[in-house]
């Protein structure tokens, strides 16, 4: 059972109703933070970050792939098989990183474009660590290594709550968003904003998530508050809805049933009035792309942030089917590009809105894949590369080490290409939670491992991809 | 307390405001009627009536008095004295009769509740008005009231079918067939009766030449699920088998292989001869249900070990984990070593022991090379170029099997075999076989699928010790057979936990009743059908976030311990259902209801006449002008008479509201409707307890 937190003790179940205390604690520990780091953000500086979850397991070294004649004839050695063309890789040029010759898959020209004009970074070989491991390390059964490693549902836990020691319902965008919902002036709409239904990352002991699907919130039929006519339908069906959801019930599961549809509805008016403009003509996202399709809600949802009365928001978008065991060079040729484009148009909207330095978006996964080939694909592995997109990310760079893609060594686990983590999520993750307003002090209340791999006396950000 | 006078004043508002100057000075008039008259010893559900004014000011007192054949204070207990006040700012007041279990072998008795004149109030001039009458039942070990039976099929059917318009009671034939059986009679009937198949209506399709597509399957399901005698136009009548039924959907939420995943997609008839092995192996065993699961080509494709081939050192290739890792952790034994009650064992430090490691998943994932599609000769067919075929097993083959010695778990090891020459498949078979009796004979698969089942059928929180009777079963079935479906089946069912009627008293016992099968009860409940005898329902996923053979992942559509945040997490319970009710399928579900009442059962409606599902309401709306009956009906058809008086006063008001004069458009048919919509919204609807 989890220990019962302030807010809790206060009575507080949801975000709908919050008391005054803690905005007040917040609100004072942000200026606080803010006179003292100076790179805080001021409370109403809007901020959001977009998650973009690749669930299934992404083999993310065949999204960002040695390009140098050694590197290359090491990473095709390794996969066999699996190993992309030479020819067919996007050449990057990343700052800071002399000899480093990347390339992109063939189906991320957006990204590339992105990369080279430094609104985008990579952040290479990271996952989750209780505390940094070698393999010594494994093979001697010391140190703390996280539960469940390799396995789907523990480790997309894991992305999403970065605790990898223990198993946990809350994430750190939930986590984030008990401390700093609060400034947002309106709690009627969660701070974090859901395209892709519930999930752990979005959950906190206060804030969880308000799901939406890309043509917004769903509105309940039949319920209309204004109706007042005596001949009215609606009228008749509002008063006993109503009244139903009024009904104080004993039973848990009842109570709970009834408690979300009653945030729904309560949320729905507001949301929708807020987020049903249309995006400037500029916003152009590409048809038929289901991606494409919730960024633009996104993008939506961040043009209403006013209306809505946010200054924070975090969003979270599931793209499935990366789990490939087979199939996986013609099903990452047909996927990539889908989510490319889509966030090629996402980064256009937000520049077209003015809103490019305030919106960062990141990628994660439940792990990366082996670099060796099971015939057909690879097997779940660990540590792998991902992406941060924004106006405010120190771009055209990478944040951490491009390891060497060898299948077995003192930097594998074993003898398939399971790469150990050199960053971990905290610190990835730390610095995301810092961008958007976590006070450095507050920083283990969001991610309680962060001083394993960073100290927050420290002067310099944990990675350094964000100002 | 706070949402109580929310409510009150809301009423009184709007009695205000509708109230004539006239009732205003008028003394008012009151009546009595029966919310829910049935009652057992046996059963603690409350008889209860309701006793109305018109008006809601100021405080009366009403005068009654008590007659009938059952003794107060001996056969039921109830408030004591004789009046009943009805506050100010209340329309109404209730009275409950809560009955008293005993020895004695009675008749059924009656309670009738006489209204009497007083101070302040006059009598409604029908007499009939004035008199409620309720029914107090024999307790019986051996035949269950109606509602024990009802909520006994919303646990292991479809739930309470609609009740003939033409019969007298408003008891549903197959819940009067479980009253005269007994569960467990009803249990061992359904045993006997032939496996309602679902594949032969995509054969039959494909003989009439019809195109046979993804969303086929869905027909076959939901004919199946509402018991339609033969499956198809002209096909074979059968009598229907909704226990089967139910267990196989349980199974394919545990055993998951899903539509999401192209290949399969295009492959309807091969996913349902899946579906079929899970229905032919509902009522047998585990071990057998397990072989042709790790044979069937679907989950060959889905968790991808069909030709999965043994380590290639030249090509640097490794056997696919995938398959391996699932069985364990999903299909078998899961994460942690539990103890038979299913609680987690823990070390000498306290912590939860796992069960396997990556080490084991290479070892288990080498038994599951050697396998390509079958339904060929050898001769005619190879590893890896074999013609596909989804309706049989897939064929083992040696040369392509890692033959090494293998260490799997609970310290079994396997030798090193020898390739069979001419390829044969054998000494790949006998690695599959002693793997899958490896996993099968662990300790904790036993109360890990038990666990699970009990969560589909009765509970999400079990308790250890149900948990454990059920476990005892599959290690046991009393004859020294491990694995017996129905013994396990017939332990979840008639546990003590399941049917004990303190349950119904516990703030937390019972589970979010799964949307697809609420939905399928609201169907059954007022006979939904097309008149092609089809039930064309497929897109319901977009609104019940749940569909049949078509979860987002192997990991269901929910996971058994999912804990939404709040009460339900904070008091360490679990809500699997849950996990897919979000701000969307909050009010999506709700809305597709509303729709599904006004006009058919198809996601979009349906605008092919001869297929819209329509629910027939005909002996509902025959009660339009009779509320409380209405109500007392629908109570029981759906959510087994357990809606408490405040529902019965919100929704009866509700269609009282629909008036000729407040409404006159088609007000009788929206009468049948806002009161349907209602309940099927409720929590009380929603929630199995």
């Amino acid at each position: 059972m989890r220990p019962t937190t302030r807010r809790h003790f206060l009575g507080k179940a949801n975000c709908a109703a919050i008391s005054s205390l803690p905005i007040l604690n917040t609100l004072l520990n942000l200026k606080l933070a803010g006179s003292v780091a100076g790179a805080a953000p001021g409370p109403t500086d809007y901020r959001a970050l977009v998650c973009l979850f690749f669930s299934g397991g992404i083999d993310s070294y065949n999204l960002v792939v040695p390009r140098g004649t050694s590197e290359y004839a090491q990473y095709a050695a390794t996969r066999s098989d699996l190993a992309l063309a030479q020819a067919s890789l996007l050449p990057i040029t990343p700052l800071g990183n002399p000899g480093l010759s990347l390339g992109l898959h063939p189906g991320l020209s957006g990204l590339q474009t992105l990369f080279e004009a430094g609104h985008a970074a990579i952040i290479p070989n990271v996952g989750t660590l209780v505390e940094h491991v070698t393999r010594a390390d494994y093979d001697n059964g010391t140190s703390r290594f996280p539960l469940g490693l390799y396995s789907h549902s523990d480790q997309t836990e894991q992305w999403q709550t970065s605790t990898p020691d223990i198993r946990s319902a809350r994430g750190w965008g939930g986590r984030t968003a008990d401390l700093l919902h609060s400034l947002n002036g309106n709690q009627t709409v969660s701070m974090n904003i859901s395209l892709s239904g519930g999930n752990i990352w979005q959950s906190g002991d206060d804030v969880y998530e308000y799901a939406i699907g890309t043509n917004g919130a769903e509105e309940l039929y039949g319920y209309d508050p204004s109706a007042t006519d005596v001949w009215s339908r609606d009228r008749v069906y509002t008063k006993a809805v109503d009244s139903q959801l009024a009904l104080d019930y004993q039973h848990l599961l009842s109570k709970a049933f009834t408690g979300k549809k009653l945030d729904a509805m309560t949320t729905y008016q507001l949301f929708n009035a807020s987020t049903s403009a249309n995006l400037p003509p500029a916003a152009v996202f590409p048809a038929d792309n289901y991606v494409a399709d919730m960024l633009e809600m996104v993008a939506k949802s961040i043009a209403g942030r006013t209306a809505l009365g946010h200054t924070r928001q975090t969003f979270f978008v599931e793209v499935g089917g990366w789990d490939h065991h087979s199939d996986l060079i013609t099903g990452q040729a047909e996927q990539l590009p889908r989510v490319d484009a889509a966030v090629a148009a996402f980064y256009n909207a937000l520049t077209v809105m003015g809103m490019q330095d305030q919106v960062t978006l990141f990628t994660a996964s439940d792990f990366a894949r082996t670099l060796t080939s099971n015939g057909k694909g690879s097997d779940h592995a660990w540590g792998g590369n991902h992406f941060v997109v924004g106006g405010a990310v120190s771009g055209r760079r990478l944040y951490g080490q491009y390891p060497g893609l060898i299948k077995d060594g003192t930097t594998t686990i074993d003898d398939r290409g399971t790469l150990i983590p050199t960053t971990s999520v905290d610190e990835y993750f730390a610095e995301l939670a810092l961008w958007l307003g976590v006070p450095k002090g507050q920083l283990a209340d969001v991610l309680p491992n962060i001083g394993n791999f960073y100290s927050t006396g420290s002067s310099s950000n944990p990675l350094g991809f964000l100002p | 307390m706070k949402s109580r006078s929310l409510l009150l004043l809301a009423i009184s508002m709007w009695a205000m405001l509708s109230a004539t100057s006239k009732a205003q000075v008028q003394t008012p008039v009151v009546n009595i009627i029966v919310m829910d008259g049935d009652m057992r010893e046996d059963w603690p559900d409350a008889g209860m009536v309701a006793v109305r004014r018109n008006g809601s000011v100021g405080d009366i007192t009403i005068n009654f008095a008590i007659s009938g054949t059952a003794t107060r204070g001996t056969d039921y207990t109830m408030p004591v004295g004789t009046t009943l006040l009805v506050p100010n700012g209340e329309r109404e007041a209730w009275l409950s009769f809560t009955p008293i279990a005993d020895t004695l072998n009675e008749p059924v008795e009656s309670i009738h509740v006489t209204l009497l004149p007083g101070v302040g109030y006059t009598l409604d001039t029908s007499v009939a008005k004035t008199k409620a009458t309720l029914v107090l039942g024999n307790a019986s070990t051996t035949k269950p009231g109606a509602k024990a039976a009802a909520r006994f099929l919303i646990q292991a059917a479809f739930g309470p079918d609609s009740d003939s318009a033409l019969d007298t009671d408003i008891i549903p034939q197959n819940v009067q067939t479980v009253m005269s059986l007994g569960f467990e009679n009803w249990i061992n009937d359904q045993f006997r009766r032939p496996v309602g198949y679902h594949q032969p209506y995509l054969d039959w399709m494909k003989r009439s030449k019809q195109s046979v597509n993804w969303d086929a399957k869905a027909v076959s399901w939901w004919n199946r699920a509402m018991g339609v005698p033969a499956l198809y136009p002209g096909g074979k009548a059968q009598a229907p088998d909704p226990l089967r039924q139910r267990m196989a959907f349980a199974l394919s939420q545990i055993f998951v292989i899903s539509d999401h995943m192209d290949t399969l997609s295009n492959e309807a008839i091969g996913m349902e001869n899946y579906y079929d092995m899970l229905l032919r192996h509902s009522f047998g065993n585990f071990r057998a249900l397990l072989y042709d699961v790790a044979t069937h080509p679907c989950m060959g494709v889905y968790l991808s070990h069909l030709q999965n081939r043994k380590a290639d050192p030249v090509e640097g290739t490794y056997p696919d984990q995938n398959f391996a890792r699932e069985i364990m952790q999903l299909f078998t034994i899961g994460l942690w070593e539990l103890n038979a009650d299913g609680t987690r064992m823990l070390d000498g430090l306290g912590q939860p022991i796992p069960t396997y490691d990556n080490g084991t998943i290479a070892e288990f994932a080498r038994v599951f090379t050697g396998m390509s599609f079958g339904g060929k000769a050898r001769a005619q067919t190879n590893f890896y170029y074999p013609p596909s075929n989804y309706l049989v097993p897939m064929l083992m083959w040696d040369e392509e099997h890692d033959v090494g010695a293998k260490t799997l778990l609970s310290g079994i090891t396997l030798p090193a075999r020898t390739a069979s020459d001419p390829d044969v498949g054998t000494a790949g078979l006998l690695d599959l076989n002693a793997a899958l009796d490896c996993l099968f004979n662990h300790p904790s698969t036993a109360p890990f699928i038990c666990k699970q089942l009990i969560q589909r059928f009765v509970t999400s929180n079990p308790s250890p010790a149900y948990v454990g009777r059920v476990a005892a079963k599959f290690a046991n079935n009393g004859n020294g057979v491990r694995g017996d479906m129905q013994a396990i089946l017939k332990a979840i069912l008639l546990d003590s936990e399941a049917r004990s009627p303190a349950s119904l008293a516990s703030a937390n016992f019972g589970k979010i009743r799964e949307p697809y099968l609420r939905t399928v009860n609201l169907a059954r409940a007022f006979n939904a059908a097309s008149t092609s005898g089809l039930y064309r329902l497929s897109y319901l996923d977009q609104v019940l976030y749940q569909q049949p053979l078509s979860a987002p992942s192997v990991f269901n559509f929910y996971r058994p311990g999912y804990a939404p945040p709040g009460p339900i997490n904070d008091a360490g319970l679990v809500a699997p259902e849950f996990q897919i009710l979000n701000a969307i399928s909050a009010l999506s579900t709700s809305n597709y209801y509303y729709n599904v009442i006004r006009n058919d059962f198809a996601r979009w409606g349906e605008s092919n006449a001869k297929y819209r599902v329509k629910a027939n309401v005909t002996a509902e709306k025959a009660l339009y002008n009779d509320v409380p009956a209405l109500l007392r009906r629908l109570d029981l058809v759906l959510t087994g008479g357990t809606l408490p008086a405040e529902q019965h006063q919100i929704i009866r008001e509700a269609i009282e509201d629909l008036s000729a004069e407040n409404y006159s458009w088609e007000w009788q048919t929206e009468r049948i409707n806002i009161a349907i919509y209602l309940i099927s919204t409720s929590p009380e609807f929603a929630v199995l307890r």
